[in-house]
């Protein structure tokens, strides 16, 4: 079932309730592990039930089998299991196996089944907050002990789905086997019928002692029928809409932080810090869907003023929160002026800085700006103030020209006490970072060498036993076993930043900066050595080598490459918006993570415009379909469906066959 | 040199004594230095049949000096050789008192398994007379444990307890653990937010890392 | 002390236990103390039962437990073990840990109610306990270590035969730290025999030698330097502090030699001193004053 946000506190006390055991752990909370507005999200309802002593435990998951796995594992004590950030898609009842009746608990008296306003008690209930769209309609409308929070969009958009699914519902119940059994006879009559009907239709007059025989006939056969063909129709036309809805494609259209804040909001338990996770969860989402982002900033503006203490006096304890001026930068503060401009997407995208005439228009702006390069060249930290204080100046005067315009927006900024201040994107990409590599110093080599030699290690020692006995697919299966393990490690570093560990923040901004460097260098190698394939109907990048290619092992890296390019795209395509498929190799396990990602709008594209033709990714189904169809060996299981890996043989024949379908 | 061998017994005793304090190996006893102790005793026996030879001597001829100071410096030996040597037995035992008192007086035949850190603690490592006296101290902890005072278990934390409820991260893949309070399903790198009671035991064995 | 008379007193009063004081290394303050009724009366009028918990304020109590546990963990020596005092305290403990247990199967049947404030209480007095058994851990712990490092210091003191009665090892020891010392010598010198004594020649084979040039037993150490509080406030029978003298200024305090300087000193009441541990030790066993 679902409820809507008005209902949301209803829920959370019903948690309350369900799992304030005094003796044991009885709540059992499973996040996406890759991504930000999940890990916000979990984190503000982690603190919210410690504020309550509920104990909980908390499980980041990498992806639905391991969710799966886990699931099965669970022990008889937990009752509640929440799911943030993944299970919206996937009719989780059939998925994780529930068996609708030996979930439900208590007797079921007679009595009881006649009131039809009885709430059923479960053993284990399960709570899904996701973002995802498509909702999955059975977790929706199918199931009693799924609770699926929504944010309004199945009272706006779905009531068409709604109905179609408890129609179906209907009619199955009412036809039950027969709907299979009659199809065969029931096929015949419909064409004999449709001849009929052709028949009718040309020879009105003549046929009309036939047409009434074979009224007649008909009627007299098939009157009993009638209602059953009819109903049958029905179903396949309710089976469309449904399969319309499903196929359309995915995206986010929501928040999770947001969702979580509004329930903190019913409670009346929000505070600096808690809006604090709610915008670095919705900053998240606004390199991969800015329109979401657009949407909820001005909600969020608001809390800040509303939150906002109203002395400013600057204390050592002192977390303020502000509106302040912020840059599509990358990472303005924290390293030079150049290169944030520099390796910024946004306007590497506008200037095109990956080739020469590029930077070439880049130096001619700093010359405009009257800004010596020497100077954009420092730390900012270092930087003359002068420049600092005039920056917003010579940005308005200047940017115009460029196209550059909207650089500047409102951010947030977070001053903590005497430490510093950053502002949300900062943090953003901060745990981005940490995301991707994890927070040890020399995480960044590791990746590299680690990689390599544990593999040598792991391959001497084992590989007098394994080489023969382990089947290529078992070998692969522990090569990316062993490295969503250490994402799920990494998970804890991003975790641990969010209590406003400076330390570690530091380290995540560097890898940030490395990071984004790789990217833009990976960029440049593809543009110039043109390896973006244009397909018609979308375009193609496979990376088959490339000194930085093992970072882009992590579906994080991997989509941060793909925003770098789909950006740069969305300014310089003339006709048409097209979708991008990227795939890189990884050489030790032999299969190409392949990522499709939905076109993007420019920037500072007419909002309304953009919201007429949303632009969905239509790879989640794509994938799914193609890989069934040509039996290719293919891992979907991250909880981003449109990210998958695929062994290095059947990529060709795959993307084949996905530019044939037209699915996209 | 009398003594040489002795001195080397004590700086072995020292060596572990500080790789311990540094923590490392803080389970692991090195080897029993078997011959070194055999050499020491051997090198008492010779002293002692000198120390006879020159009580005898001294009988018939009482102002050799040089029969005394030998007398003299032969007794300092063996009883200097007598310290070092019981020095390094009751710093290991020391060791082990504490290795026990660690591990909640379990048997470490039994431990080797179960607990993370003790990954393989070789009980070759030491001599047959400390085998006999860890068995037996260990049993004798046992004892004092689930006597009267049974309630307040006394191998549990040693520092102050805190908060009630604490976040505790899981470090290693160990499937369902009943303890007392319940079962927790401990799933490597899922955090938990539970009572500081209920998984001390489990902290001091290693499987959760208190946050 | 020449004869023991408690036989005779127990035979008295057949409902309860012989009252130890005498035995008892500090005199127990909660029984002179006023503002509790029962403790005021006699040992001899009434029987006081010392180990029955309700008779005796459970703050005086855990103020007492608290007072030993800093004790025993800044002496070098090995302090009375308070016999009564634990017994009550272990008693409470036993009795807390069940009341907590019917608490929680209580809201585990009644789960409809249960939010944080309802919780509040039970969680208070199981952090409260938790702390409680800290406490006593602690304690024991730090007295056993005393006991494994002094065990053949004790054990000679036990032995001389002018124990002043504080050396009488069931009287310094709870029955279970006698046990664990006597095993624990036991098989200690089982393995130090085995492992060493049994090979050296016969006059060296002892573990409690004192003739070689370094004593083999270790003593505590009684000059180690410890900080004290001094809170007086002990009074005799007769309701004064027999000990407490005025000063130049008139203020109170005690008066305390120190031998080696040979020079008189006076310790005011209220004040905090850094002082070696044998000035004060009379002091201390007296609940004069404290270590900290």
């Amino acid at each position: 079932m679902y409820i809507g946000i008005a209902e949301f506190v209803g829920a959370y006390d019903k948690i309350l309730h369900r799992c304030s055991s005094h003796s044991s752990c009885q709540l059992v909370i499973f996040v996406s592990c890759l991504n930000i507005d999940a890990l916000c999200a979990s984190k503000m309802l982690s603190s919210l039930f410690k504020k309550q002593l509920v104990q909980s435990q908390l499980v980041p998951v990498f992806g639905y089998s391991e969710l799966k796995d886990h699931y099965q594992r669970l022990d008889e004590n937990i009752n509640s299991v929440i799911f943030v950030g993944c299970g919206g898609m996937v009719d989780l009842e059939s998925f994780l196996e529930i068996d609708p009746q030996e979930n439900t608990q208590g007797p079921l008296d007679e009595i009881q089944l006649d009131k039809t306003d009885v709430v059923q008690k479960f053993k284990k209930e399960i709570f899904v907050l996701d973002c995802h769209r498509p909702w999955n309609l059975d977790n929706l409308f199918g199931s009693q002990c799924i609770t699926c929070f929504d944010d309004g969009t199945v009272e706006e958009s779905l009531t068409e789905q709604k109905k179609a699914y408890y129609k179906l519902i209907e009619i199955e119940n009412e036809l039950g086997d027969e709907l299979d059994d009659d199809s065969d006879s029931e096929e015949e009559e419909d064409d004999r019928e449709t001849q009929n009907e052709d028949k009718d239709d040309d020879d009105d007059d003549d046929d009309d002692d036939d047409d009434v025989v074979l009224g007649k006939r008909s009627s007299d056969e098939l009157n009993p029928k009638k209602s059953h063909k009819q109903r049958k129709r029905e179903f396949h036309n309710l089976e469309k809409v449904l399969q319309e809805y499903y196929s359309q494609g995915s995206t986010v259209l929501n928040s999770l932080s947001v969702q979580i804040y509004s329930l903190l909001s019913g409670i009346g338990e929000t505070n600096l810090d808690y809006l604090w996770l709610c915008i670095l969860g919705v900053s998240s989402l606004d390199n991969s869907f800015p329109l979401v982002y657009n949407r909820l900033l001005p909600l969020l503006k608001d809390e800040v003023k509303r939150l906002t203490p109203s002395e400013k006096t600057k204390t050592p304890d002192s977390l303020n929160l502000e509106i302040r001026p912020d840059y599509s930068l990358f990472l303005l503060r924290h390293t030079s002026l150049y290169d944030s401009f520099y390796y910024s997407n946004y306007v590497n995208a506008k200037l095109s800085l990956w080739n020469e005439n590029g930077k070439k228009r880049l130096h001619k702006m700093f010359a405009r700006m009257g800004i010596p390069l020497s100077v954009t060249q420092e730390n900012w930290i270092y930087m003359d103030n002068n420049f600092k204080r005039d920056l917003g100046v010579l940005f308005d005067k200047n940017l115009d020209r460029y196209g550059l315009q909207d650089i500047v927006r409102d951010g947030f900024l977070r001053t903590f006490g005497y430490r510093g201040s950053i502002s949300a994107s900062e943090f953003v990409e901060s745990i981005t970072a940490l995301l991707e590599v994890g927070n040890a110093s020399n995480a960044l080599e590791n990746l590299t060498t680690a990689n390599v030699s544990q593999k040598d290690d792991t391959n001497q020692g084992d590989e007098e036993n394994r080489e023969y006995e382990e089947a290529e697919e078992q070998k692969i299966n522990r090569i990316l076993k062993t490295r969503q393990k250490k994402w799920i490690a990494n998970f804890w570093s991003s975790w641990d930043v969010l209590d406003n560990n400076m330390d570690i923040l530091s380290q995540g901004i560097k890898h940030a900066t490395f990071l984004q460097r790789s990217v833009f260098e990976t960029g440049v190698a593809i543009l110039e050595k043109r390896l973006v394939k244009h397909l018609r109907i979308y375009r193609l990048c496979v990376l088959q080598d490339g000194p930085d290619l093992h970072l882009y092992r992590n579906p994080l890296t991997l989509l941060r490459l793909g925003s770098w390019l789909i950006e740069y795209y969305a300014e310089n395509d003339e006709k048409q918006l097209l979708p991008l498929v990227l795939a890189t190799l990884d050489e030790t396990s032999d299969t190409y993570l392949c990522a499709g990602i939905a076109p993007r709008y420019p920037r500072g594209l007419d909002i309304l415009q953009q919201q007429q033709q949303k632009t969905l990714n239509n790879f989640t189904v794509a994938f799914q379909q193609i890989a069934a169809e040509t039996g290719a060996k293919v891992r979907i299981d991250n909880f981003e469906t449109s990210i998958i890996e695929i062994r290095k043989d059947d990529l060709q024949p795959f993307l084949e066959r996905l530019t044939l379908s037209g699915l996209i | 040199m009398y003594g040489d061998l002795a001195n080397k017994l004590i700086l072995e005793a020292k060596r572990t004594q500080q790789l311990s304090q540094a923590g490392f190996n803080k389970q692991q006893l090195p080897v029993y230095q078997d011959e070194l102790v055999r050499g020491i005793l051997k090198e008492v026996g010779s002293l002692k049949k000198n120390v006879d030879y020159l009580r005898e001597q001294q009988l018939t001829d009482q102002d050799n000096k040089v029969a005394q100071c030998q007398y003299v410096v032969a007794m300092l030996s063996m009883e200097r050789n007598k310290r070092c040597l019981l020095a390094y037995q009751k710093m290991r035992s020391e060791m082990l008192d504490s290795m026990v008192w660690d591990n909640n007086g379990m048997e470490f035949s039994s431990a080797i398994s179960n607990h993370p850190n003790l990954s393989s603690f070789d009980s070759s490592v030491l001599s047959h007379a400390e085998q006999e006296y860890l068995k037996e101290y260990a049993q004798l902890l046992t004892e004092l444990k689930s006597g009267e005072l049974s309630e307040i278990d006394l191998t549990g934390m040693l520092q102050p307890p805190s908060d009630v409820f604490i976040d505790v991260r899981v470090l290693k893949d160990a499937g369902q653990i009943e303890t007392e309070y319940g079962v927790f399903n401990l799933i490597k790198d899922s955090q938990f937010f539970v009572r500081q009671s209920d998984v001390e035991r489990l902290i001091q064995q290693g499987y959760l890392q208190k946050i | 002390m020449s004869i023991d008379i408690d036989d005779i007193l127990a035979e008295l009063d057949r409902d309860t236990t012989a009252v130890e004081q005498n035995a008892s290394s500090y005199p127990d303050q909660s029984d002179r103390t006023q503002g509790n009724d029962v403790s005021q009366i006699r040992p001899a009028d009434k029987a006081v039962d010392p180990v029955a918990p309700t008779q005796f304020n459970k703050i005086d109590d855990y103020q007492k437990l608290i007072t030993h546990w800093k004790n025993e963990r800044m002496s070098p020596e090995l302090l009375p073990y308070p016999h009564h005092l634990m017994t009550r305290t272990l008693i409470r403990i036993q009795e807390r840990i069940e009341l907590i247990e019917t608490l929680s199967m209580g809201y585990l049947e009644d789960n409809q109610e249960l939010t944080v404030d309802s919780k509040l209480p039970l969680l208070c007095m199981e952090a409260e306990l938790e702390r409680l058994k800290f406490l006593v851990r602690s304690f024991i712990r730090c007295r056993l270590s005393k006991i494994d490092k002094y065990s053949i210091y004790l054990r000679q003191q036990s032995e001389l035969p002018n124990n002043a009665g504080l050396s009488r090892l069931d009287l310094l020891m709870s029955k279970e730290e006698v046990k664990y010392h006597m095993k624990h010598s036991d098989i200690l010198l089982k393995l130090f025999n085995n492992a060493v004594l049994k090979h050296l020649p016969e006059e060296l084979q002892a573990v409690n030698d004192t003739e070689g040039s370094i004593s083999m037993i270790d003593e505590p150490d009684w000059n180690k330097t410890v900080f004290i509080l001094v809170c007086g406030g002990v009074v005799d029978e007769s309701g004064i502090d027999s000990k407490l003298t005025t000063d130049d200024d008139g203020k109170h305090c005690y008066s305390v030699i120190i031998e080696d300087l040979n020079e008189e000193i006076y310790l005011l009441i209220g004040a905090v001193y850094v002082i070696r541990y044998s000035v004060i030790r009379d002091l201390m066993t007296e609940g004069r004053v404290v270590l900290i």
